[in-house]
């Protein structure tokens, strides 16, 4: 996900960057990579993903152990809850108006579908060739991996170029289409034997039915809500309620929190822009605690190198190829390089994995959590490589 | 936006620069095959280097595992109430006063369930369901039930997965019935080797003593895998692979039932004296062949099956179990040992009923054995035929070679080798004529029931 307006840091700026000024350019610098936005002086923007997976893969079972797998599992409901927070900063970002608006969905959900297709594909022919032993359908890691490459952030905001803007946009919107492709996924992972796509599809009503149902809950309540402390504790208890129902009943979180955060968009009332502010504040640890899970559960093993080397290669392809037809599609910013400003993967891919590493705990699928961790860092890097001739982006 | 040196953007360069290398990786890369895991990298010393570096979990974190393993699998294991055989079985021992056992169940659909309750076990009920248990298929050979249970409330756990080592020495989780639901139990694994086993194909998992009280358990790694269900074969607990179990279910589910295989020979236990007369020191000997059945034209009293399908068959009951669960119209390769060498009989399997097993060596031949000296000895045998049937036994002279192979007065004798119904002098004949050392095969029926006796010369 990418952020809007002054979303620089993860979630944006909140009550204690107001209250605590900015370190002095000349005091201080060695405190400067604890701020996530400017971790090993790289600017403007690095993910939060490079801090904290790394330390989150120090700490877990594949290193020092303090991440036990008992404590792994207890963290499980923050993850879930984690989940449906960027759920519903996804469906929050669907306020689209007017046709501008809609052509831009259009143009986002067919640069997240070239690139599921072509990392897709390619890993549907590499895997048969390999015959690398996952136990999972090659079919469905192939989706898997072209799920989480599909999904990608555009950076800070403080990029001024048309170009960018659009791509910042274009990155909230992406989220869409793998959100919900994933909620099948998850629907066809957790059960024992193959189902047929009918019964997935059916599942997947009942997940949204569920983000609708608790949605519409939460606006009567922040409607009712007497105090700005009430409407915290609402807030809050609604998101927990989305991501505990839905992990509980095997469906996906973030498909759920889409639901309602996209309902809050559309009824009446301020209620998106009330969550969009107050689920600022809680985002930062659930977040930080959905990196470190995804370090933890990381497992450095030979199929997830395997597999992460050309998910960094194909997800380059996916995301240019992507950007070129999305540039054709939204057909109002004439400047280039649409897919360069996409190239930041953002923490969403890694969400997907681990939600779906959850559904089904097997070591093939620790070893697709692997790769997208390690791709999703490299490609990190590789975008500070190839940066936009605007010079924006990140 | 295009660039100043040419017509073509950067954007474009960059794009097909892009595909182009993805393609020739693409095409290098599919050419490789993964290298096959090596016992080191299984069992998880080189797979993961880092992890030899990992503090090892605390032995108070096992309770911990568990539960949080228990609230994964919860929703995928159910409780049944079957009846199993008074007798004869390993599972009878584990029975209730009653005659039944609770056991666990385990989802494989949502609205199906797997039962390992044992040979001739029957399911009575599904505890939690008031409505009469619907079986929707079952396995009497290898004692699987499929039952039909309420569908679950959420997706299940996901068992399908490939056949996997038991990590040994190391922990497992055992399910565990009472009539108030599952529970998971650890239980470790100090050692686990393949075992072969006539009901199932591939070979089984040893899995020690200590989880001997759990038949018909599913088994599952403190990782959340399905590991297999639990059974005895030889007096040893042995897991059948999850892979092995889900594999039957699918074809019981395909079946809906299980055709139990028959080639119409009566069998026995290899006795000392047995042994001593074919040579082989275990098997199936052959006591009767149905002249109309599959085995008639190839296996002749006196035949010792010492392995099916190159499989060894070391008693009666493991040769039962194998042509029972063979579908019919198969063809079973059969090993047997016949005058001392080794031959191959290709047996088709019918369909029957029941194979009716003679597995109880005589403790009269045994005897017999105990007494038996060696030289030659008069054959003590008074006959007198029967019309149709062959040779009655009138009268055992004490001390003689009839009595040490535990020939009784009334006593039959149907077949003497190949030839069927032999009249008494045939039978005199063809001892007279044995080398010393020999032996003939009497093939021979007692209260009804068909035995083999071996004439040792």
């Amino acid at each position: 996900m990418s952020r809007r307006e002054d979303w620089g840091e993860v979630g944006g700026a909140d009550a204690l960057d107001a209250a605590i000024p900015p370190p002095a350019t000349n005091t201080l610098r060695w405190l400067q990579p604890l701020r996530t936005r400017a971790v090993l002086g790289l600017t403007p923007v690095v993910a939060p993903a490079v801090l904290f997976v790394p330390i989150g893969a120090a700490l877990g079972p594949a290193f020092t152990n303090v991440l036990n797998p008992t404590a792994l599992g207890y963290l499980e409901p923050m993850v879930a809850v984690a989940l449906a927070v960027l759920g519903v900063f996804a469906g929050l970002a669907l306020d689209l108006r007017g046709q501008r608006d809609g052509r831009l969905f259009a143009a986002a959900s067919l640069e997240a579908l070239a690139t599921l297709i072509i990392v897709g594909g390619a890993f549907l022919v590499l895997l048969i060739s390999w015959r690398i032993p996952l136990a999972l359908p090659y079919g469905l890691v192939a989706v898997m991996l072209g799920l989480c490459a599909s999904v990608s952030s555009a950076g800070g905001a403080e990029g001024t170029s048309p170009t960018h803007a659009m791509a910042a946009r274009i990155a909230d919107l992406d989220d869409v289409l793998p959100i919900v492709v994933s909620g099948l996924v998850v629907v066809m992972l957790g059960s024992a034997t193959p189902i047929p796509v009918w019964q997935a599809v059916a599942w997947l009503f009942r997940t949204i039915l569920l983000g609708i149902a608790v949605g519409t809950a939460g606006w009567l309540l922040f409607e009712r809500a007497h105090s700005r402390a009430e409407r915290n504790v609402f807030i809050a208890g609604i998101v927990a309620l989305i991501g505990g129902t839905s992990s509980f009943l095997g469906l996906s979180p973030l498909l759920a929190g889409l639901m309602a955060g996209l309902l809050w968009v559309w009824l009446p009332g301020q209620a998106d822009r009330v969550v969009r502010s107050d689920l600022q504040r809680v985002q930062h640890p659930l977040i930080v605690v959905l990196l470190l899970v995804a370090g933890a559960s990381c497992e450095f093993s030979r199929q997830a190198m395997w597999l992460a080397g050309p998910l960094v290669l194909f997800r380059l392809t996916g995301k240019l190829a992507g950007g070129w037809l999305a540039m054709r599609v939204q057909g109002m910013v004439t400047a280039g390089e649409l897919g360069l400003h996409l190239m930041t993967p953002g923490l969403l891919g890694i969400a997907v994995a681990l939600h779906l590493l959850h559904v089904a705990r097997t070591p093939g699928m620790t070893a697709v959590l692997t790769a997208v961790v390690v791709a999703t860092l490299a490609s990190e890097a590789l975008a500070l490589v190839l940066r936009p001739s605007d010079g924006s982006g990140a | 936006m295009p660039s100043r040196g040419s017509g073509v953007s950067r954007e474009t360069r960059l794009l097909a620069a892009t595909i182009g290398v993805s393609l020739v990786v693409l095409l290098i890369l599919s050419r490789f095959r993964f290298p096959e895991t090596s016992p080191e990298s299984r069992d998880g010393a080189s797979a993961q280097p880092l992890t030899r570096l990992a503090a090892r979990a605390a032995f108070d974190d096992l309770s911990l595992a568990v539960r949080e393993l228990s609230s994964r699998v919860n929703s995928s294991l159910l409780v049944v109430r079957a009846t199993v055989p008074t007798s004869g079985t390993p599972e009878a021992r584990l029975a209730l006063p009653d005659g039944t056992r609770l056991l666990p169940a385990l989802r494989v659909r949502d609205d199906a369930a797997v039962a390992l309750i044992g040979e001739g076990a029957v399911v009575d009920s599904v505890i939690g369901v008031p409505t009469p248990v619907h079986v929707l298929a079952h396995d009497p050979v290898r004692g699987i039930a499929l039952v039909r249970v309420p569908p679950a409330q959420a997706p299940v756990l996901s068992i399908r997965e490939g056949q996997l080592p038991l990590n040994a020495p190391g922990y497992v989780a055992v399910a565990e019935a009472s009539a108030a639901g599952t529970s998971l139990r650890p239980v470790f694994v100090g050692r686990s080797d393949g075992i072969g086993d006539p009901r199932w194909d591939p070979p089984l998992l040893t899995m020690g003593r200590s989880a001997a009280a759990d038949l018909g358990a599913p088994v599952f790694t403190l990782d959340g895998r399905l590991a297999g269900l639990l059974t005895s074969t030889d007096g040893e607990t042995a897991l059948v692979p999850a892979a092995v179990v889900l594999a039957t279910v699918d074809q019981l589910l395909l079946a809906g039932g299980v055709r139990s295989g028959d080639i119409g020979i009566v069998t026995q236990a290899v006795d000392p004296w047995l042994e001593a007369a074919t040579g082989a020191s275990d098997g199936a000997a052959v006591a009767a062949v149905a002249a109309d059945g599959p085995a008639g034209l190839v296996i002749l009293p006196g035949d010792v099956i010492t392995a099916v399908n190159g499989q060894p068959v070391r008693t009666p009951d493991a040769l039962r179990l194998r042509v029972s669960r063979a579908a019919p119209g198969t063809t079973l390769s059969l090993t047997v040992r016949r005058d001392g060498g080794l031959v191959t009989a290709p047996v088709t399997v019918r369909p029957s009923p029941a194979t009716r097993s003679a597995t109880e060596a005589a403790p009269e031949a045994r005897a017999a054995r105990e007494s038996s000296a060696s030289g030659e000895r008069a054959l003590g045998l008074t006959l007198r035929g029967v019309p149709g049937r062959g040779s009655e036994v009138v009268r055992v002279q004490p001390g003689s070679v009839a009595e040490a192979a535990g020939l009784r007065a009334g006593d039959v004798v149907v077949s003497l080798g190949r030839a069927r119904t032999p009249a008494p002098d045939a039978i005199t004949s063809a001892f007279a004529a044995l080398p010393v050392g020999r032996a003939a095969f009497l093939s021979v029926e007692r209260d009804g029931q068909p035995r083999l006796v071996a004439l040792r010369r």
